[in-house]
């Protein structure tokens, strides 16, 4: 990286002197000569007189990070699409100059398609009630399959999220539940970080409202104002379309689900989901409305396409699809205490571990692969998804 | 039939049932007093009087006027705690009257009688008052037994079975699906082609999970109409539903008449959601047969047909998703997320319980009412037209 910035840096400053004054960026990384996928390092490298104000990158025209200070370095998932993508370096500096940099990376020809990637694990580290933020690198390890792992990326704390607000407005939803839960959603978008991403989706037997991905609380607000709790419930459709949607979408990806887990319209069942879900790496939340019911009591409904016990399963498969994610259940009794929910996820996903591997005995078919993660300080608990499907 | 209504008006002697009637009048009231409960203390044949003027105001001036006297004479009677001593002689009282009734008309004037407690149970729940009316379902639905049973006629079957349908909607409107069950298998013994009845009772039972009994009722009801599309429909999944417990060889001709029905109906004119739906057991049929390219071929003829239906595309995203087609999925996906929001989905509309033509049946039955009000302002014209309460 250090001998391409500095040939630029000269190729700049053997310019005329005018050129020299003038504030420009170059991406270091990628060259945009390769295909790239999964995480990919972005790096950017600034001249000029005129100082800094910020520098932004973007990924297929949508900001990714910015900065006001270098280094000016990220790593960003790309998602594992063989396909194009753009990547931009912004620079704004404090004398109102902006100026641009972009590089093309290719799409791979299908012929050459390899498998590389990076298995990036979520981890939630905690010692009794108290969240654990200060481990390191090396106080982990990762167990793929029966085999240790090398641990290649680690990063901890203020890690940008990308998240998903599934919002059930079924009827059962109706009055207070379903406007505690809205604002409940408001007080998880004001409380995004600058980097943070979301949407939200709202379903009941159908989509009923979905957003685009916005760092902007105020882009998403609206869609919770007027929502009217009407029709059925179907979660394993909507869960199953917000993981396929969240595949798109770079970096840690979350879905925060806010229902009583009624499914009952569904036309995919949920071990559908379940398989969706290990093979992908979102996280998934449920905040379970449980009002009355135990925490651990799976409630008895019927309807048309499932009967008690049909719905039982299908209960506990999506307890089971939640805790495999590595995401995990808030069970709520009150209406009233679901902003404090909502807050407590956002929170959650502020203080986790990023840990990036390359599966060393990845064979691709199809097959399950257990993953264990433990740390060697004792007493810490740690959560995160327990396997993937290798296909 | 012992503890009915019925019952107990044919074993009453007209002699004996006066003193019966005061005697048991005159517990109920005594036990009202006693209780110190705020219940009016009317003597029984106050009771009785007014009761009648009830019928009689329903004969002369229809049934909201009449709905209104006989509100305010049942408030005043069960008191503002209700109790069920009271209610059961409350309810003597009025057979009495209606016996007496009946002892100069013909059994035909037992329909407007009928409508008004029907009438009055809704009047009663959109006031909240459960007890009352628990009480007017009581009255309407024994007494259109009694109707049934003595009147031997089409009609009165008819009548009669309408009544326990319109009861047994209620009920599966509350999700009391045993209670509304037994409502709707009495309707079909007076009416056994009360073609809603015998849906609802596999709707019911499909509910439940007895998909073989179901299957049992469906099938009675095709013989009454053979294209009734959501019979067949739910013929065709509750037989691939019982199939799915019941795997092997000797399941392959269920399964192919199923399969058929289904095809049959997805390439029909029914309504949109039938052929949704159709396709959509059709597709998940062939998808757990593993037969992907024949389920995506499928799926496409759907969309072709439907383009506008989600839950089709939901399971195309599915298929394309599994088949690593990850690009086409997304656009699909993208579909589905345009043009929001989203209506009743096909799979809501099939799960809400059937009661098409129940409130055009009542209008009917309500308009018929009115041909035999005559009979009772006959068989009330003694009754005082003023009362105060």
């Amino acid at each position: 990286m250090r001998a391409l910035w500095g040939a630029l840096a000269l190729a700049a400053c053997a310019m005329p002197v005018a050129a020299a004054e003038d504030p420009a960026i170059f991406l270091d990384y990628p060259l945009g000569l390769e295909f790239v996928s999964g995480p990919v390092k972005i790096e950017a490298g600034v001249i000029g007189d005129d100082p800094v104000r910020i520098v932004e990158f973007q990924v297929d025209g949508k900001p990714v990070v910015r900065f006001d200070r270098p280094p000016y370095r990220v790593i960003v998932d790309v998602g594992w699409e063989n396909v194009e993508h753009e990547f931009t370096a912004i620079l704004r500096t404090r004398g109102g100059l902006e100026v641009s940099s972009s590089v093309r990376t290719p799409r791979l020809r299908m012929d050459d398609e390899l498998k590389v990637e990076l298995m990036q694990l979520y981890v939630t580290a905690s010692e009794g009630e108290r969240r654990r933020l200060d481990l390191e690198r090396e106080d982990f390890r990762i167990v793929d399959d029966g085999h240790e792992q090398k641990i290649v990326t680690f990063e901890r704390g203020e890690v940008p999220v990308t998240a998903v607000l599934l919002l059930d407005c079924s009827l059962s939803m109706k009055g207070d539940r379903l406007e505690a839960a809205l604002a409940g959603a408001r007080v998880f978008l004001d409380e995004m970080a600058e980097l943070d991403r979301a949407s939200v989706m709202l379903f009941s037997d159908n989509l009923q409202g979905s957003t685009v991905f916005s760092e902007q609380a105020a882009d998403l607000e609206p869609a919770l104002s007027e929502v009217i709790a009407a029709g059925g419930t179907s979660i394993n459709d909507h869960l199953f379309l917000t993981l396929q949607d969240l595949e798109r979408q770079q970096g840690r990806r979350a879905i925060v689900l806010f229902s009583d887990g009624a499914d009952v319209h569904s036309v995919l069942g949920m071990e559908h989901v379940l398989e969706k879900a290990q093979r992908s790496s979102s996280l998934i939340y449920w905040i379970y409305l449980a009002e009355g019911a135990g925490a651990d009591e799976v409630p008895s409904y019927s309807s048309s396409w499932r009967d008690v016990e049909r719905n039982k399963e299908e209960f506990k498969l999506l307890r089971r699809t939640i805790r495999e994610s590595g995401g995990r259940i808030q069970v709520v009794q009150r209406p009233e205490d679901l902003a404090a929910a909502f807050k407590t996820i956002i929170d959650e996903l502020r203080g986790q571990y990023v840990l990036g591997y390359y599966p060393s005995h990845r064979r691709n078919d199809g097959g399950w692969r257990n993953v264990k993660v433990r740390v060697r300080e004792g007493g810490v608990d740690l959560r995160t998804r327990n396997g993937y499907t290798d296909w | 039939m012992q503890n009915t209504l019925h019952a107990r008006l044919a074993r009453a002697r007209p002699a004996a049932r006066r003193v019966a009637l005061v005697a048991l009048g005159g517990l109920l009231l005594s036990a009202a007093g006693a209780s110190g409960a705020s219940g009016a203390v009317l003597k029984p044949e106050q009771v009785q009087k007014r009761y009648r003027s009830v019928l009689a105001e329903l004969a002369n001036s229809g049934i909201t006027p009449a709905l209104e006297r006989l509100g305010a004479l049942e408030a005043e009677m069960v008191g503002d705690t209700p109790s069920q001593n009271r209610i059961v002689g409350f309810w003597k009282l009025k057979l009495g009257v209606i016996r007496e009734i009946l002892e100069e008309q013909p059994i035909d004037v037992l329909v407007p009688i009928i409508m008004l407690h029907h009438e009055a149970y809704g009047y009663y729940m959109e006031k909240g008052n459960g007890i009352l009316a628990g009480h007017a379902r009581t009255m309407a639905t024994e007494l259109a037994d009694v109707y049934a049973d003595k009147a031997r006629s089409p009609q009165a079957n008819v009548v009669a079975g309408w009544v326990l349908t319109s009861f047994g909607a209620q009920l599966q409107r509350w999700r009391a699906l045993k209670g509304s069950t037994e409502f709707y298998h009495r309707a079909v013994k007076w009416d056994p082609s009360n073609r809603l009845a015998l849906l609802n009772i596999a709707v019911n039972l499909e509910k439940v999970g007895q998909y073989a009994r179901a299957i049992e009722y469906l099938e009675q009801l095709l013989k009454l109409s053979p294209e009734d599309p959501a019979a067949r429909l739910r013929l065709a999944t509750c037989r691939l539903r019982t199939l799915d417990s019941h795997p092997g060889d000797s399941q392959e001709i269920p399964r192919r008449k199923a399969l058929d029905a289904l095809a049959d109906l997805a390439h029909s004119d029914e309504a949109d959601w039938v052929r949704s739906v159709a396709y959509q057991e059709w597709a998940r049929d062939l998808l757990r047969s593993g037969r992907t390219s024949e389920t995506e071929k499928l799926l496409r003829e759907a969309l072709g047909a439907l383009p506008a239906d989600r839950q089709l595309k939901i399971l195309l995203v599915s298929l394309l998703e599994r088949s690593r087609r990850r690009s086409e999925a997304n656009a699909l996906l993208d579909e589905i997320k345009a043009r929001l929001p989203a209506g009743v989905s096909a799979r809501q509309i099939y799960d809400t319980f059937p009661h098409a033509g129940l409130e055009e049946a009542r209008d009917n039955l309500l308009a018929a009412m009115t041909e035999r009000m005559t009979l009772l302002a006959a068989g009330t014209s003694d009754a005082p037209v003023e009362l105060g309460s």
